[in-house]
């Protein structure tokens, strides 16, 4: 039978919390037996537009110094002779060594749109339209997987959304704060319109806190960045060792849009980036039981080449992605947009879509 | 952006639509959350979900600029001026089919939610009448300037018999003929009840209300201030589950952030909420009241007021109010007390309240 969609379901809430519960069920009757198989996917979008050219950056390239009077960085773990990481992501060069992690270089759209939100609905549908069904959900009915597609990141994600399989946004909050709890249907009174909303979300909280009962416990000894990431992370570990791990796993990371200091705003981003990947790895390498697992961290844009008067960078073209997980054949994917060659707006051209992004993830 | 070509231009991309819909959108979305006749765009919004036409039916997504001004300039009047505007209407003919109906060949879909859904109601008149009305309804034809007229050679003149009366009915003549029908006025209360009241009161109370509306010879401004008096609506407060561009409007409105994220946000938000403004899924309009009741829907109501919340561009363009008073809420918050200085978190507070979402 398939399953009804969640996210398709009209008039029975009642319905759709029930759909709820036969994905809870079926991850409680999976709970005792080790699942290794199924993959998951993990993306993680880093909102506001990440600086690809201060994240993997091209440190002797005349272009890139003189664009950036202040900006310009010269030090950092080494990747290539003429590659360097932001220093606040030194952390990670370890596990790019040890083939753990990987860079997609030049990611962007032919026709960058400098706008967050449409470049954003670029990305979770994987089409320069930015409609349609969103690009996990399309290739999870690709898969022929029923999800679900979990979000966690705060305001969720379109790209969960519009397939046939469930979509559950997850806050880290509502599976691990015993307190958060929904106003009780009694709080409703003669109120019978109240009484049925509350009902409904009373049975949905319901059927978060039995899952809460099949998450598998923290690995100890995980150093979490303090903060929202952190707890997101150790939100999805818990979830790939439930034994019955969700394919697609959705987490964001915002205060990228650095238009004005971007020195010290980038690399505190960066480093929160870094320590919470690092626990991350760490954590799946101490999961016993858990699928493949490939994570996939990305940005709506890069910024503009050439530093504005605030000490910033303004809206830009493409920009890295980041791949942490268990099969990385490559080291980098695609190549470093030449800074000689550049756009009507006198930025780097991109080297691959992020729909050839996708398309390389998901066949890992 | 591509230019787009003109609208007559044939298989002109359906792109060149989509962002003229959006547009129209995003505008709509403005003028309910801050346009100076805010009421009255309450209004026509109401009736749009009454009369309902989708942008995806139409070539030129300016047609529901013209319906929007039929409608305006109908709300002063009666229901009968209202029908009447409606059914002369481009784009509420073109979403029913009205331009395919010939004398020749008529194509009863106009004629048919004529009767069922914009007039008499089911079971209030036979499958007869709507084959007559069909005929009348026979011969629009859209002119050069976007208007409609009568086509001699496509309408039907000889006599129709609808509901017992045989004349050469035509479309003002059917529409002032079907406004004479008690039922017309009882079906219109009961469809705009549960909008603008809530639950349908007994069925002795809804004829009676019915019968002054008729003695106030259908008047629109009439209907609306009884509404608002009644004692069901006084005593309902807070007891309706508004729709989705309402409480989005307000939210917009709470903030006072007309930056253009905020309008791209909301109207994405919409969509999920299952209320994308002029896209209604059936002709009988968009859900009302305790129809809203889903888990997907009520998620995606809170998650788009939360998404607005959280955008920095729409939150550095806001313009709130001093404090927030207990009076921009029916019915006491759950989660939150007011009066309370609208911070960022009190704001997501109540945005998250489920009675933020009540009327």
């Amino acid at each position: 039978m398939k399953r009804r969609p969640f996210l398709h379901l009209g008039a029975g809430g009642f319905a759709s919390v029930l759909a709820v519960s036969a994905w809870l069920d079926a991850l409680s009757a999976h709970a005792a037996a080790p699942a290794t198989s199924g993959k998951v996917l993990v993306w993680l979008e880093l909102r506001g537009g990440n600086d690809g050219l201060n994240t993997v950056i091209p440190f002797r390239d005349p272009i890139y110094q003189q664009a950036r009077p202040t900006l310009a960085l010269n030090e950092g773990p080494a990747l290539t002779r003429e590659l360097i990481l932001h220093p606040a992501l030194a952390p990670l060069q370890p596990h790019w060594k040890a083939r753990r992690m990987a860079f997609a270089l030049g990611v962007g759209w032919p026709k960058p749109n400098r706008s967050h939100f449409k470049a954003m609905d670029q990305w979770a549908t994987a089409s320069p339209s930015g409609a349609g069904m969103g690009w996990l959900a399309n290739a999870l009915d690709q898969r022929g997987s029923s999800g679900p597609l979990v979000a966690l990141g705060p305001s969720g994600s379109t790209a969960l959304e519009g397939g046939r399989g469930l979509a559950l946004q997850i806050a880290p909050a509502m599976l691990l704060d015993q307190e958060v709890q929904p106003a009780n249907p009694s709080r409703a009174g003669n109120n019978r319109v109240l009484r049925r909303m509350l009902e409904m979300e009373w049975l949905g909280s319901q059927e978060i806190q039995r899952l809460r009962r099949v998450l598998a416990p923290l690995p100890s000894g995980l150093d979490l960045p303090r903060g929202g990431l952190g707890q997101q992370v150790a939100l999805a570990l818990r979830l790939i060792g439930s034994g019955a791990a969700p394919p697609v796993i959705q987490m964001a990371q915002s205060g990228y849009d650095t238009h004005a200091a971007q020195g010290t705003r980038h690399a505190r981003v960066l480093k929160e980036l870094a320590d919470a990947l690092v626990a991350f790895d760490r954590g799946l390498q101490l999961l016993t039981r858990r699928p493949q697992v490939t994570l996939l961290a990305t940005s709506e844009f890069g910024r503009r080449l050439r530093q504005n008067e605030s000490g910033g960078t303004d809206h830009g073209s493409s920009s890295i992605g980041l791949l942490l997980g268990d099969h990385l054949p490559h080291p980098f994917l695609g190549s470093y947009p030449s800074l000689s060659q550049r756009d009507d707006r006198g930025d780097p051209l991109s080297s691959m879509s992020p729909a050839e992004l996708y398309q390389h993830v998901l066949s890992l | 952006m591509t230019a787009c070509p003109p609208i007559s231009t044939p298989q002109r991309p359906f792109d060149c639509k989509r962002r003229e819909a959006r547009a129209l959108q995003a505008r709509w979305l403005e003028q309910l959350s801050f346009g100076e006749r805010r009421e009255e765009d309450g209004l026509i919004q109401l009736w749009l979900g009454i009369f309902p036409v989708s942008w995806r039916q139409l070539k030129d997504v300016r047609m529901l600029d013209g319906q929007i001004q039929a409608i305006r300039s109908s709300l002063q009047g009666s229901f009968t001026d209202l029908l009447g505007a409606m059914v002369q209407d481009a784009a509420l003919q073109i979403s029913l089919n009205g331009l395919a109906n010939h004398r020749g060949n008529p194509n009863e879909n106009l004629a048919r939610e004529l009767l069922e859904l914009f007039s008499l109601g089911e079971g209030n008149y036979s499958e007869r009448d709507v084959i007559e009305s069909a005929r009348a309804l026979t011969g629009y034809r859209m002119g050069p300037d976007g208007q409609l007229f009568i086509d001699p050679r496509r309408h039907d003149d000889s006599p129709k018999t609808i509901l017992g009366k045989t004349d050469r009915f035509d479309g003002p003549r059917l529409v002032n003929w079907l406004c004479q029908q008690p039922s017309t006025a009882h079906n219109i209360v009961q469809r705009l009840w549960p909008r603008l009241v809530g639950s349908l009161p007994a069925p002795q109370r809804l004829q009676a209300f019915s019968r002054s509306w008729i003695g106030a010879g259908l008047s629109l401004p009439w209907l609306m201030r009884e509404f608002r008096r009644s004692p069901e609506a006084r005593a309902g407060r807070g007891q309706r589950l508004e729709d989705p561009i309402s409480v989005v409007a307000r939210s917009l409105a709470l903030l006072g952030s007309r930056h253009p994220d905020a309008f791209a946000i909301s109207q994405q938000a919409l969509t999920r909420m299952g209320q994308e403004p002029f896209d209604p899924p059936s002709v009988k309009g968009w859900p009302v009241n305790e129809q809203w009741l889903s888990l997907r829907w009520l998620q995606a109501r809170k998650r788009g007021l939360q998404a607005l919340l959280a955008d920095e561009e729409v939150w550095a363009a806001r313009h709130l109010p001093p404090g927030l008073t207990p009076s921009i809420v029916p019915i006491p918050l759950i989660t939150l007390e007011l009066p309370a200085t609208p911070t960022r978190e009190i704001l997501g507070l109540l945005f998250a309240d489920p009675v933020w979402q009540l009327a």
